[in-house]
């Protein structure tokens, strides 16, 4: 929708380019620099994950964590056995934390607007205090520690460790842009524009012959299989996985992502989780409250930047589109 | 016989009020059924519970002699169901074109897609384009829904209603709020699909040349019953008929003189009016001016800006340019509450009644709100002269009809005691005798000494309120004049305001 055939090939240039620069990274830059495009590409996940609902379906999820953290603990405790390799482990990490979702969304999608955003609230809450009570499973409030990465293995053909950070790094990077694009091409797809359409208007999707209901516990568990991706990847990177992950302050950054990106585009969850951590990089440096100089930053995005930095910027490129007029205009 | 759909007992309560008590209809394949009556006979209640938004108290629904009483919405149209509504409900921030995919997909099954790229599914985006093309909606393809006329965004609704290739299409007052256009351009629709016996309808409609040029048969409702059924011929003999719904005068004929009191000195004056919607420039260099008491009539097809002028002057939309003087007063670029507490009513086309609160407390919250005084509207002053609204003091608005809802949006704004009154569409949607129950009303509100300036499609109506008009053509001034005067010029009525 409003972009020209050879804005159409730039946007593809500029996709590939930083693809590149991507896997260029462990030759050129040193750990910590891994180390952060590696927490960006986990956030960036996690938050498209996110924003299928909240940009796209129009439901706040407040819960979002849940699924993160499903992923992660379900994954490093694959991992602790000893037996079951990393690939394994990561995707039966990822979709325990989608049947945890489409669990928890048959309920959930019950509901919509604020009842919804409680609903999933509660039931990230309830999760939170499983993983912090559940001592012999969880490790309680010390979490998981000395999680193996293992390694990436065909028997009988080869076996890479995965123990140097640069190894994962590869990893990590291959797995979430892989989300990533699954993510990008549901939302093109024939579906996407039906939870576009419950955004919009819910009550005529149904009238359209699809039961709203159904779609939306669908959307639920693709977004909490997603996330469970970026939690399982997470756990192995951190080689620990705290209660911290479940609780609802985690839920919020992608709120906060998609916010100050803009969950009207695609890319915006993703520009949005850049911004976060090299802003919380930056500002951690000089003040320890960090936090009160990130509140400021961020009203001052969210006020300046109507749609989010991305979508900000694309209705000031190219698009003809005005903003909405009132409805009733 | 075959039937296509059947009620039986069907019954909805709403607390105690019986919306629809015990409807009974059968429908052979084919044909067009129009059903009418009297605003808040229960027409838009039993179309709920035919489509599934409703689920009934009692009685039993068939169709294709299947049970579909308790079926979901969506269930009801993948069976061969479609539906439009009275109020726009539509996919406000897609494109049209993209409103119409939904359907079209879901139809084809292809909506639970995930992994094709939408953009690759060329008969889907060629059967939107022909359903658009249908509609006359074309060449607005790519424009988001939101920002269409209301005109326009009515065509959307019918075409919606037809992207999903229905047996059965239930339209619920399909042309309200077109233009003669746009009217004649649904109207064949319907009479093609239905003479192709593509599809069998059943319509709301409060237009009487609409129902008697389609349907062949009339089912009049009347307090949640089914007071006649029959053809037109037979429905337009029935005296019982006539009582309670077509009235004894039709439009035009009873009235000499138009209605009016004392008109005197200049209320309210518009002078070079410029507003934008985003980067759209919607009023050009608009002028007009309201004397006091006097009524003027704003006309013009749609989307010319005639919302937006009665939007810009009540402070909603403000202006970019141009002044607006109350009394000699500047208000243009105040907000919209300061305009109002300078005796500025506005009630806009879609009434925006306060769902959860009774009639009564709607009447009462401007009062409440602006810490008047006893003005000269009050509660009893208003139900005398909207009647109707008097057996529903405690009913919440939600479920108020149509008609009913613009009867109190009217009384709402005369009970902030206004000296100018801006009616957006005052008569959309109204059947004919509520319809001359508002012209007399819209008569004692001036008598009361308040300035209307209304926007209305329906020439008829306008001409019978106002002294004097505007048409507006392309968000500028085409033309002023009196009344009368216009009404004796074809030319700029065909120029400007006809098919």
């Amino acid at each position: 929708m409003g972009v020209s055939a050879s804005g159409k090939l730039w946007l593809r240039v500029f996709v590939v380019g930083i693809v590149l620069v991507l896997l260029a990274v462990p030759q050129v830059a040193g750990r910590f620099w891994q180390y952060l495009t590696l927490n960006i590409l986990l956030l960036s996940l996690f938050s498209l994950s996110f924003n299928l609902l909240f940009g796209m379906t129009g439901l706040l999820s407040f819960g979002h964590a849940a699924f993160y953290a499903t992923g992660a603990y379900a994954t490093a405790l694959f991992l602790r056995t000893g037996m079951v390799p990393l690939l394994p482990s990561v995707i039966m990490g990822t979709v325990v934390a989608a049947l945890l979702a489409a669990l928890i969304g048959f309920f959930c999608v019950r509901h919509t607007h604020v009842y919804f955003a409680m609903l999933t609230l509660a039931f990230g809450m309830m999760v939170y205090a499983i993983v912090w009570k559940w001592t012999p499973v969880t490790g309680g409030d010390d979490g998981l520690v000395g999680i193996p990465r293992g390694s990436l293995s065909i028997p009988g053909l080869f076996t890479i460790g995965m123990g140097p950070l640069a190894h994962y790094y590869y990893f990590l990077t291959v797995l979430a842009l892989l989300g990533m694009y699954a993510l990008y091409r549901i939302s093109r797809s024939p579906f996407g524009l039906i939870l576009n359409g419950m955004r919009e208007n819910a009550g005529r999707v149904e009238f359209s012959g699809i039961s709203a209901r159904r779609y939306l516990w669908w959307t639920f568990t693709i977004a909490g299989l997603f996330a469970g991706l970026a939690g399982s990847l997470m756990a192995p990177l951190e080689s620990t996985v705290a209660p911290a992950s479940a609780h609802w302050a985690k839920s919020a950054e992608p709120v906060m992502a998609s916010l100050i990106g803009g969950p009207f585009a695609f890319a915006g969850p993703i520009v949005g989780s850049l911004i976060y951590i090299g802003l919380k990089e930056v500002i951690v440096r000089f003040t320890q409250y960090w936090l009160l100089i990130f509140g400021a930053v961020l009203l001052v995005l969210v006020l300046g930047f109507r749609g989010g930095v991305v979508g900000f910027l694309l209705q000031r490129m190219a698009r003809p589109e005005v903003p909405m007029p009132p409805a009733e205009g | 016989m075959e039937t296509l759909l059947r009620a039986e007992g069907v019954k909805k309560a709403f607390g105690t009020f019986m919306a629809v008590d015990g409807v009974d209809l059968t429908l052979p394949p084919g044909g067009v059924t129009a059903v009418i009556g009297p605003n808040g006979a229960g027409k838009t209640t039993l179309i709920n519970l035919l489509t599934g938004r409703l689920i009934p108290d009692d009685g039993r629904i068939t169709f294709h002699e299947q049970d579909i009483t308790t079926l979901s919405p969506s269930e009801r149209v993948r069976r061969g169901m479609g539906r439009s509504f009275q109020l726009v409900n539509i996919f406000p921030r897609l494109t049209v074109h993209e409103n119409v995919v939904i359907p079209v997909l879901a139809h084809r099954r292809l909506s639970g897609d995930m992994f094709r790229p939408l953009d690759g599914l060329s008969d889907v985006h060629a059967r939107a384009n022909a359903i658009l093309e249908q509609v006359g909606l074309l060449p607005r393809a790519h424009r988001l829904a939101g920002q269409l006329s209301h005109g326009d965004q009515r065509l959307l609704e019918i075409a919606l209603a037809l992207s999903t290739d229905p047996h059965l299409l239930i339209l619920d007052e399909p042309t309200a709020g077109m233009n003669p256009r746009e009217r004649v351009q649904v109207l064949e629709q319907i009479r093609r699909l239905a003479g192709e016996r593509e599809a069998t309808f059943l319509l709301v409609e409060h237009d009487m040349d609409v129902v008697f040029s389609l349907a062949q048969r009339i089912v009049v409702m009347h307090q949640g019953r089914v007071l006649a059924d029959g053809t037109p011929e037979a429905i337009q003999q029935d005296s019982q008929v006539r009582n309670v719904y077509l009235g004894e005068a039709v439009l035009g004929k009873t009235r000499t003189s138009t209605i009016g009191g004392p008109v005197s000195d200049i209320i309210l004056e518009v002078r070079q009016l410029n507003t934008h919607y985003g980067l759209s420039h919607v009023l050009h260099d608009v002028s007009l001016f309201v004397r006091q008491g006097e009524a003027v009539a704003i006309l013009g097809r749609n989307g010319v800006g005639k919302t937006t002028t009665l939007r810009s002057i009540m402070g909603l939309t403000p202006p970019k340019s141009g002044s607006i003087q109350l009394r000699g007063q500047e208000v243009a670029g105040r907000p919209a509450y300061a305009i109002a507490s300078l005796g500025v009513s506005y009630v806009p086309d879609d009434t925006r009644i306060f769902p959860d609160l009774t009639t009564l407390e709607n009447l009462r919250l401007p009062r409440q709100v602006l810490r008047r005084g006893n003005g000269r509207w009050n509660i009893e002053k208003v139900e005398a002269i909207f009647p109707p609204l008097r057996d529903l003091k405690h009913r919440k608005g939600r479920f108020l009809s149509g008609g009913e809802k613009k009867m109190l949006a009217i009384g709402r704004a005369l009970m902030a005691d206004p000296e100018v009154l801006l009616l957006d569409e005052p008569s959309e949607g109204l059947s004919p005798l509520i319809v001359r129950m508002l012209l007399d009303a819209l008569e004692r509100i001036r008598k009361g000494g308040v300035t209307i300036l209304l926007a209305d499609q329906n020439l008829k109506f306008a001409r019978e309120v106002a002294d004097r008009a505007y048409i507006l053509e392309k968000g500028a001034i085409a033309y002023g004049g009196a009344m009368a005067e216009l009404w004796r010029d074809e030319e700029i009525v065909k120029k400007y305001l006809a098919v």
